[in-house]
This record gives structure tokens, sequence and C-alpha cells, in this order.
């Protein structure tokens, strides 16, 4: 079964990630394992240890707890994946999640953002420790489409087969419609997609998926990002500092994208 | 709902109409049909912008051909004085299921227009401009923003023939009407477009009010089968994410009285976006 640790703060993004999850887990067996993480920020400083530190922690747990736990209830009743109980910690919020990560061997890490009309937020996350050291590929969940058609979205110059391994390691038996967009980084040496795509294409094949269709854009940014929304999914390489091409579509797009670390 | 189209005697305020039409016959609201004029006040209203009412009442009550109206047959109004400067024609009540009638005032348009929202109650008042150039009326070129600006109830401005791929609602406070969710939902289904629901942020920080009004907002569509897209943008980059939008489809702001949409876009900012945007402009309240 795949195992998914989802992030869930009190707030609408949060909820936009839960249900995507259970969206996913509607479609191949998943285990959902929630997480919470309170944030020491400021004064808010651990007064001691042991004992002492233990009674603060779970009185700074107790704020977001009922919130949590109220958020998780009302998707526990449709949603078909496993739904375990939320973990709760306090810390720092990566740390916490990055420490989770590795030791529950997790398949998949998703978590909630609200798209913004600007980018520079999308661009922070791709840079943080979290993205950049997560064990794992991330679901960044940005608004709720059927998940019906999925994208990959390539530039050419990425791993496709393991973006393909991927894809079957997750959502193999899903069936689910999948497309191929070749979007070359106008800021980068002009590359052959076939290569990338046939890549792809026999890494799908490994667990029975074909692509049903391959394109290539070339339209100006917004005209594609507005072009993502089409897709309920779209999977690309975690982009590189490098790759400002697809790094800039995926920032202004408000699709749910599936981003795979690059070896 | 009740609805209130104001008219001229040229084509823009026709195809308000026409998009009028075509909301009412999936929502059948109560129907205004109002022009103003200039003249004396004698019994009989002033010929030329009677027969435009009833010219444009015919074309209303055609987009009904061949289905159930709601409204009374043409044959069934009967003409009255209610006030000085007034005129109205109207069917009794007990006749049709909803109701539609003519009104004539005489005065000033953007006066007399504003003075007739006031008076009706209405909840949604349409008027139509030019499409090119900036948009306003050939008697009154600034009464579209005008009432887009003091209409005490939403406000659509119909440009030209609409293409609307997307509507584009846009918060930045909690008061949001039962009755203006319900019009973007007709407007939604009625243009077959794609809903999208931005909130407001100071400084990139989502007050956690709006944050909650638009989640209570997705839950109201989703429940509705229609999956709007969330986003946020920042006050100080509105300007140009409107620039953007309002080229892509119909831009809708809900302004409340604790609305920052009345300091970030005052009234000057509410002409602007009614005179300069290509497409259609809704102000929800």
């Amino acid at each position: 079964m795949t195992r998914v640790l989802v992030s869930l703060d009190a707030d609408l993004a949060s909820s936009l990630a839960l249900r995507y999850a259970c969206q996913l887990a509607s479609l191949t067996a998943m285990e959902l394992q929630p997480i919470h993480v309170e944030e020491v920020e400021g004064e808010r400083t651990s007064p001691g240890s042991g004992w002492v530190r233990r009674t603060w922690e779970a009185a700074l747990l107790e704020t977001g707890r009922e919130e949590i736990a109220r958020l998780i209830e009302v998707e526990r009743a449709t949603c078909q994946g496993t739904l375990l109980p939320a973990r709760l910690c306090v810390g720092e919020r990566e740390d916490e999640i990055l420490r989770e990560l590795n030791r529950g061997g997790y398949d998949l890490f998703v978590e909630g953002a609200l798209h913004r009309f600007t980018a520079a937020e999308f661009t922070a996350r791709l840079r943080s420790r979290l993205y950049r050291l997560a064990p794992c590929p991330i679901a960044l969940v940005r608004n709720l489409a059927p998940l019906e058609r999925v994208a990959f979205l390539l530039a050419g110059d990425e791993d496709a087969a393991r973006l393909g391994e991927v894809y079957c390691r997750l959502l193999g038996r899903a069936e689910l419609t999948v497309e191929v967009i070749c979007y070359p980084d106008p800021h980068a040496p002009p590359r052959e997609p076939t290569a990338a795509v046939e890549a792809l294409r026999r890494s799908l094949a490994g667990c029975g998926r074909e692509v049903a269709q391959v394109q290539l854009w070339e339209a100006p940014l917004d005209q594609a990002a507005e072009g993502l929304r089409d897709y309920g999914l779209v999977v690309a390489a975690l982009p590189s500092a490098g790759q400002r091409g697809v790094s800039r579509l995926l920032g202004r797009s408000s699709a749910t994208c599936l981003l795979v670390a690059q070896p | 709902m009740q609805i209130l189209i104001a008219v001229d005697r040229e084509p823009y305020s026709t195809q308000a109409v026409v998009e009028a039409a075509r909301l009412a016959r999936n929502a059948w609201p109560q129907v205004r049909l109002l022009a103003v004029a200039q003249g004396r006040n004698g019994d009989s209203p002033p010929k030329a912008p009677w027969s435009l009412l009833r010219e444009q009442r015919r074309r209303f009550l055609a987009a009904f051909a061949g289905e159930d109206c709601p409204y009374p047959a043409e044959h069934l109004y009967r003409l009255d004085k209610p006030a000085r400067g007034v005129w109205e024609e109207a069917a009794p009540q007990r006749r049709s299921p909803k109701d539609l009638r003519l009104r004539l005032r005489l005065g000033a348009p953007s006066r007399e227009v504003l003075a007739e929202c006031r008076d009706s109650g209405c909840d949604l008042l349409i008027v139509g401009c030019r499409a090119e150039d900036a948009c306003g009326w050939s008697e009154d070129p600034e009464l579209p923003a005008k009432v887009a600006s003091e209409a005490p109830c939403s406000v659509l401005v119909v440009k030209g023939r609409p293409h609307i791929e997307r509507m584009v609602c846009c918060l930045d406070h909690d008061q949001v009407s039962q009755a203006s969710l319900e019009l973007i939902n007709q407007l939604v289904t009625l243009y077959q477009a794609r809903l999208e629901i931005v909130g407001l942020t100071d400084k990139e920080r989502l007050k956690a009010e709006v944050e909650r009004k638009m989640g209570g907002i997705l839950d109201y569509y989703i429940a509705r089968r229609i999956q709007p897209w969330l986003e946020l943008v920042d006050h100080s980059a509105f300007p140009a994410f409107l620039e953007r939008q309002a080229r892509q489809g119909l831009v809708a702001l809900w302004m409340g009285k604790s609305s920052i949409f009345s300091k970030v876009f005052s009234r000057a900012r509410v002409r602007e976006l009614v005179e300069g945007s290509p497409s259609p402009v809704l102000i929800l309240r």
C-alpha cells in the first residue's frame, strides 16, 4: 500500500491538500498519515527540558489538536483511503516533516498552498530544504480539479524515465488519461524532446500505461499556464536553479503538480 | 431576484436586454425595463422613449418563444402614472408567475437610473455600453461607470456580445450575500464559464475571515457541481492582475462597506475598470 504523508494546518490550503489526497486514495490503495507541526516562534522558545519541555509542548499542541481533528473528521466520511489519526509535533516545520518522511519511509508527501498571482512564494518553496531534501516526490496541491487527465511536463533535459517510474509506483493502477507536454526552456539551448518522450513511454509501459497524446507547447507563459488547468495533475521534475522555463510555468500555473527530484 | 435593465436607443442597450433575457430564462427574476427621457410632465409618456421600451419588452419576451414564459403576455399590460415624471406599464400580478414592467422617468439619465435602483430595491442592475472607445452612453457618457460606482445593488455592465469563458470573482472581506452567490451561479451556468475565486491579501497576508469565506464559497459551488479555482492576489498587484483578467473574461468585484476595494479600488478606479475593460464587468454588492 502506498504511504502518503499529508501536511495539515488549520487553513484552507490544508483542506484542499487532504481532499486531494483522498481523491488520490480513491484511485489506488493509499494510507494517509496527516501531520501537523506547531511551530515555535519568537518568545515561544522551550523553557527547559525533560518534563518541563514535554508539558510545554503538550500545551502548544492543544492549540492545533482540535482544529486538525475537525479538519480530518470532515473528510473522513468520504475519504476512501485509510486515514490515520494525525501526528502532532512541536518544532520547526521543515525539520519535523523531513524527520517524519525519513523515519516513516513514505512514498509521497502532500501539502497544500493556495496559488498566488506572483510566483515568489512558489520559487521560495522550490528552494526550501524540505523540497531539496525530501526522500520522496511531493504533490503541491493548489486547486481541486477532477483527477481524470495527467500531464507530464518535459523540458527535454530531465530524467523522463524516472518520472514514469515514480508515476507507475504511485498511480500505475489508476485509470487516468496520460499526456505529455513538451515545453522547451526558452532560456536554454534547444533540445530535441523525442528521446525524453520515448524514455517516458517505455517507463510507463512498465505499468501498462500508454501516452494518449504528445504536444509541443510554444505558447506564451500565461497561455501555457492556463492550459495546465485542464489537468488534474501535472508531473514534472523538481526544477533546478537553471531550469527556469518549467519553474516559471509551474509558478504561473495554478494546477496541482507532482514534483520528482532528479538524481 | 429582481433585475432592473436600463436602456436607451443604442445597440448596446439591445445587447443588454438580450443578455438579461438569457439570464431570465434560467433564473426567472422579477424584471423592470427602464428608460429615461427629457420632456414635459404630461399625462401621457413621451412617445419615442415609450415606443423604445415596448420594443425592448417585445425583444425580451421573444427570448422565451417556444418555452414556458413566466411573464405576462403583451396584451395584459396597463399604463399607469404612479408619480410625477414617472410612467409605468404592468400587468395584474395574478396573471403570471413573474412581474415584468416598463418604467419611464423624466430627468438626467444617471440620476434617474440610480433613483430607480433605490426605489425598486432591485438585486441587479444591467446596463450596456459601447464596446469600443470608452464605455459610455450616447446621451450620458459617464452613466455606466457612475451607476457601477454608486448603485446600492450589484451592477452588470454588458459590452458587445459577451463571450465569457471565465468569471473571476474577487473579494477582500467576508460580507458576501447569498443573492450574489446565486447570481454568480446563474451566470456561470448561463455562460458555461470557468469560475475563479480570488482573495485579496495585504502584504501577502490573507485575513482569516476572508480565507474562511473562500472556503465556504468553494464548498457552496462544489455542492452545486461547479468547481471554482482559488487564487490569492496581493492588493499591490491587483491593478496588474485585473488588467490581465479583464482580457480573458468577466471580472466581478465583491464591494462591501468594509472592503478595501473602496480604497484600493476607489470610484475612480471602478470607472477605469468599467470604461477600460474590454469585457463585461460585474460589481457585486
